[in-house]
């Protein structure tokens, strides 16, 4: 799983989550690593989807959302 | 069952007559509850005494000439995300087992009850909701009606179950990004999510506020237009819900109308399909006159944004669950709150961001339309237990595709009616999206396909 930056392999998304678990006090076990990380690689792997639409500037993120 | 009447519409008629007594339907339905659940696994509560104390108050409300509400005697089962006093708010989870019992009703509970429905229990779902399967590690999977080997999909499974197995005529559920369209569609009966902010959820076990809605199951168009105009309103307890005052749906069944100006999507929504779903979609869009085709520019981007938003709102909520008792989670959501929990923030400023921008695109999209219909899954009932999915010959997990259809929509709030299309063995589900608010239109495009004889459950046996 690869992007124009860097190299989301499973050992690269493993010490990931092993360091952010440690300083966000996330208890994350041995055995749940490789799952956890596999999830952060899928939601981060959908997210560079968001980075090919143009939404512009100006446009308001709408944190509570009403039509 | 034969004999006795068994939609919402006609028990309340019956009741409200004196050909039967609201004791007698609880009574009835209480007893399919017992005979039919083991099977189903769509109780996790049964409020016999409850139930029964509702009913013989109603009935002696008619003995003294007091009128009966539109949903006289009409048995109901909630989700057990809703509130039910009494009852710890279990929300699929065995973590709130230990929360105290609640100690009101949730508002739509209320509603229903005032209008003189009879809440009968609560209902299995996937652990916090975070689930389009059915399936719960603690209390066991709901079973789907029509083959209790399969999935009745998630997360509102038991709603779905209760209502397609015919134990009760109306159930509520939500839909964060699917949970009552996907279930709708396997188990094969109706359900509505209304637009985004119509149905209050004061008294509900949230999951993603920005995505969470509220809605009602039913076996045919007029019991969900009639749950969903008792269901209305304003209400002060949740900050998302609109000030609207309620817009009854139930008399536009009645009103005669031309042709419906439908659009078929295609393109995302038709990408990894069974046949069998396409055959269903050409059906129904032929018998609607549907021959414009659209493709929704970014619908996949929109799915990603959802399941972004999803996993990190979600995280957010159940962060001193995740620290405390992170063994009492099921793994698969455990692993996917943990990893919510650290989603860089930029990340999701930018789904929001381009919320608003999608939310612009499928409005001008449906303006000078009546409505866009597209399936609800791309497949019928998998096997419970299921863990890939083919989807136009690629296989993808299961869990995380069945909803890539509905995803889309919940993230810009869209009311949606879903319809089940009774094709053999097993249904499929399609959604009728409107514009906001307009609910009515969905429920009319419903109806008329329900009268053409093209969509509804299929016959209890």
């Amino acid at each position: 799983m690869a992007n124009s930056i860097g190299m989301r392999t499973p050992e690269a998304m493993e010490a990931l989550t092993r360091a952010l678990a440690d300083v966000l006090r996330l208890p994350v076990k041995p055995e749940w690593l490789p799952s956890v990380a596999q999830q952060l690689a899928i939601t981060l792997a959908l997210a560079d989807s968001l980075e090919a639409v143009e939404v512009g500037d100006e446009t308001s993120a709408a944190p509570v959302y009403r039509l | 069952m034969s004999g006795e009447p068994t939609s919402a519409v006609a028990i309340a008629t019956a009741v409200q007559s004196g050909s039967t007594t609201a004791l007698a339907v609880a009574e009835g339905a209480l007893a399919r509850i017992e005979a039919e659940n083991p099977r189903l696994n769509a109780f996790t509560d049964v409020l016999v005494e409850r139930a029964l104390r509702t009913a013989r108050a109603l009935d002696a409300a008619r003995a003294t000439g007091e009128p009966l509400g539109p949903l006289a005697g009409v048995p109901f089962a909630v989700k057990n995300l809703y509130d039910v006093a009494g009852l710890p708010t279990l929300a699929g989870s065995i973590i709130n087992r230990a929360r105290p019992p609640a100690s009101h009703d949730a508002v739509l509970i209320r509603r229903l009850e005032a209008a003189g429905a009879v809440l009968v229990g609560a209902l299995n779902m996937g652990e916090y909701a975070y689930d389009f399967t059915g399936e719960n590690l603690h209390y066991g999977p709901s079973r789907n009606p029509l083959d209790t080997a399969r999935m009745t999909g998630g997360s509102s499974g038991g709603s779905a179950a209760a209502v397609g197995g015919g134990l009760v005529p109306l159930a509520l559920g939500s839909d964060t990004n699917g949970s009552i369209r996907v279930p709708a569609s396997l188990c094969g009966i109706f359900g509505l999510k209304p637009t985004y902010g119509r149905l209050p959820r004061t008294g509900t076990f949230p999951f993603v506020d920005s995505l969470d809605h509220l809605g009602p199951f039913a076996r045919t168009v007029e019991d969900l237009a009639l749950a969903f105009d008792v269901l209305q309103g304003p209400d002060g307890g949740d900050a998302a819900c609109s000030a609207r005052p309620p817009e009854p749906v139930l008399p536009a069944l009645e009103r005669p109308r031309g042709k419906w100006n439908v659009a078929v999507a295609e393109g995302y929504f038709t990408a990894g399909a069974t046949p069998a779903a396409l055959e269903a979609l050409e059906c129904v869009a032929g018998a609607l006159g549907a021959v414009r085709r659209i493709e929704i520019a970014d619908a996949h981007v929109a799915r990603a944004a959802a399941y972004l938003l999803t996993t990190t709102e979600g995280a957010a909520l159940h962060l001193s669950r995740l620290r405390d008792r992170a063994d009492d989670f099921e793994p698969i959501v455990r692993d996917r709150l943990l990893s919510g929990a650290m989603v860089p923030a930029q990340l999701v400023t930018r789904a929001q961001k381009f919320r608003a921008h999608f939310r612009d695109h499928m409005l001008s999209l449906l303006d000078g339309l009546d409505a866009i219909i597209a399936l609800s899954t791309p497949c019928t009932a998998p096997l419970i237990g299921q863990q890939l999915l083919d989807l136009g010959g690629q296989s993808v997990p299961l869990r995380a595709n069945i909803g890539l259809y509905a995803q889309p929509i919940s993230f810009v709030g869209l009311p949606v009616v879903a319809v089940p299309v009774p094709l053999s063995p097993l249904p499929i589900g399609l959604q009728i999206i409107t514009a906001p608010w307009r609910e009515d239109i969905g429920l009319m495009i419903a109806d008329t396909l329900e009268r053409l004889g093209l969509v509804g459950p299929k016959p209890m046996t």
